[in-house]
């Protein structure tokens, strides 16, 4: 049998260079719960009428994060402003297509 | 002639095994089972294999297949664990009145394991809707099924059709009994395979370790991040509610026909403490681990469940094209 390391994949937040938002770098589950939303809140605390969420690093989200990227649009929506999501994976399109009602508030960059 | 079963009252739940033999008794019995709710303005849902739909739609003639909603139930059911959120989802939409569904999960062809996560799901169906008014009617076909299948569907449902009678079933037995008994141990597996256990901080590890071995198979790359998710999903409920560990096994299987099945096995020492727990649709924020069993559910073209007092184990199957 192969022992699992127990180590926790780390789930890092860096700010965008040239406009308004953050990448996140790493995968959303039970394990990186708190990481995610200290990152979000982070995010939340960006200024401007757009702020946007690079996902291209992000290797999985589970649904509990998806809903947790719902809840934070929301209360951008809820400001009179928007969180734009880039390249999302595979793992975030399949929620939204599974819960595609609740996940109705994400917008996602074309 | 095949009697219709008349529905027990507005508060009952009825669900009736109709026993046939060929098409002709299918089509009577089932065909006016509908034709008596579509007459009495009932919502109707047909859940059957393609071939006995279009057998059903020539019977009720030009236009008498309006109001129905048809479901294959080769698509829908190919999956057991997916038929009870369906029939409920059905049943919720028509809040108000009595739904009228016709199931038929079970048929020639199917395989052991698929026939016993078919039976489980016949016997929680009437866990699920107990005190709900509506009727689930489920054909069985009692030339082409094993004598043993035949036997189940007489202890998950209350009430027979055979032989052109309505008749209680003799051999009727409660849900938690007929589960207990389909809990049996799973065969090990013949060939090789990987292992991996994991406890908290490893679920980016087990999702690693899944696709690396699942890049060997041939599975598309859809399918193998459907059950990647599945599989993280099944791993985090063991950290949630399964002792905070789990075991993860990989391998691959003859399937039905010349195909290949990719089965991923999680077992961790988690109980069952709700028999429907993912077998109806959760909200998207729920926290409880019905979601994660609803996703795999749907993920996955079988899933396998088995709770015994050594602990809980699902066998997530994915089919290679």
């Amino acid at each position: 049998m192969t022992p699992s390391t127990g180590a926790t994949s780390p789930l890092t937040a860096l700010p965008l260079r040239g406009r308004p938002g953050a990448r996140l770098c790493g995968s959303c589950d039970l394990d990186t719960r708190q990481a995610l939303a200290g990152a979000l809140g982070v995010v939340a605390a960006i200024p401007g009428p757009v702020v946007h969420l690079d996902l291209s690093a992000v290797a999985f989200l589970d649904p509990a994060a998806v809903a947790a990227l719902v809840r934070a649009s929301a209360d951008f929506v809820g400001q009179g402003r928007r969180l734009l999501l880039h390249d999302p994976p595979y793992s975030l399109r399949k929620v939204v297509e599974m819960f595609p009602d609740e996940c109705a508030a994400l917008e996602v960059a074309a | 002639m095949i009697t219709v079963p008349a529905p027990a009252g507005p508060g009952a739940f009825v669900h009736p095994a109709l026993f046939y033999r060929d098409l002709t008794e299918y089509v009577a019995g089932v065909g006016g089972f509908v034709r008596g709710a579509l007459a009495a303005d009932e919502p109707v849902l047909v859940a059957v294999p393609g071939p006995h739909a279009d057998a059903l739609r020539e019977s009720l003639g030009a236009g008498g297949g309006a109001g129905i909603t048809w479901t294959d139930m080769t698509e829908l059911g190919r999956n057991p664990g997916r038929i009870l959120a369906a029939l409920q989802e059905f049943a919720d939409r028509n809040a108000g009145r009595a739904a009228r569904i016709v199931g038929e999960p079970v048929w020639p062809g199917r395989s052991p394991a698929e026939v016993v996560e078919a039976t489980r799901h016949e016997a929680l169906i009437n866990t699920a809707f107990a005190g709900r008014p509506a009727t689930v009617l489920c054909p069985y076909d009692v030339v082409g099924l094993a004598p043993a299948v035949v036997g189940d569907a007489r202890r998950t449902h209350p009430v027979l059709i055979e032989h052109g009678r309505d008749l209680p079933s003799t051999a009727y037995t409660d849900a938690a009994r007929v589960t207990a008994d389909l809990d049996r141990p799973l065969p090990e597996p013949d060939g090789p395979v990987a292992r991996l256990a994991y406890t908290h901080g490893g679920l980016a590890e087990v999702r690693e370790y899944a696709e690396n071995w699942a890049r060997g198979t041939a599975l598309t790359p859809a399918r193998r991040s459907d059950l990647i998710m599945a599989i993280s999903e099944a791993a985090a409920n063991s950290l949630a509610h399964g002792g905070g560990k789990g075991t993860l096994r990989l391998w691959t299987a003859a399937g039905p026909g010349a195909g290949i099945v990719v089965v991923a096995e999680i077992h961790d020492g988690g109980r069952l403490a709700d028999p429907l727990a993912g077998r109806r649709r959760p909200s998207l924020a729920s926290a409880h681990g019905g979601r994660g069993l609803w996703m795999i559910h749907q993920l996955c073209d079988l899933v396998e469940v088995r709770a015994a007092a050594s602990g809980f184990t699902l066998r997530l199957h994915a089919a290679t094209p």
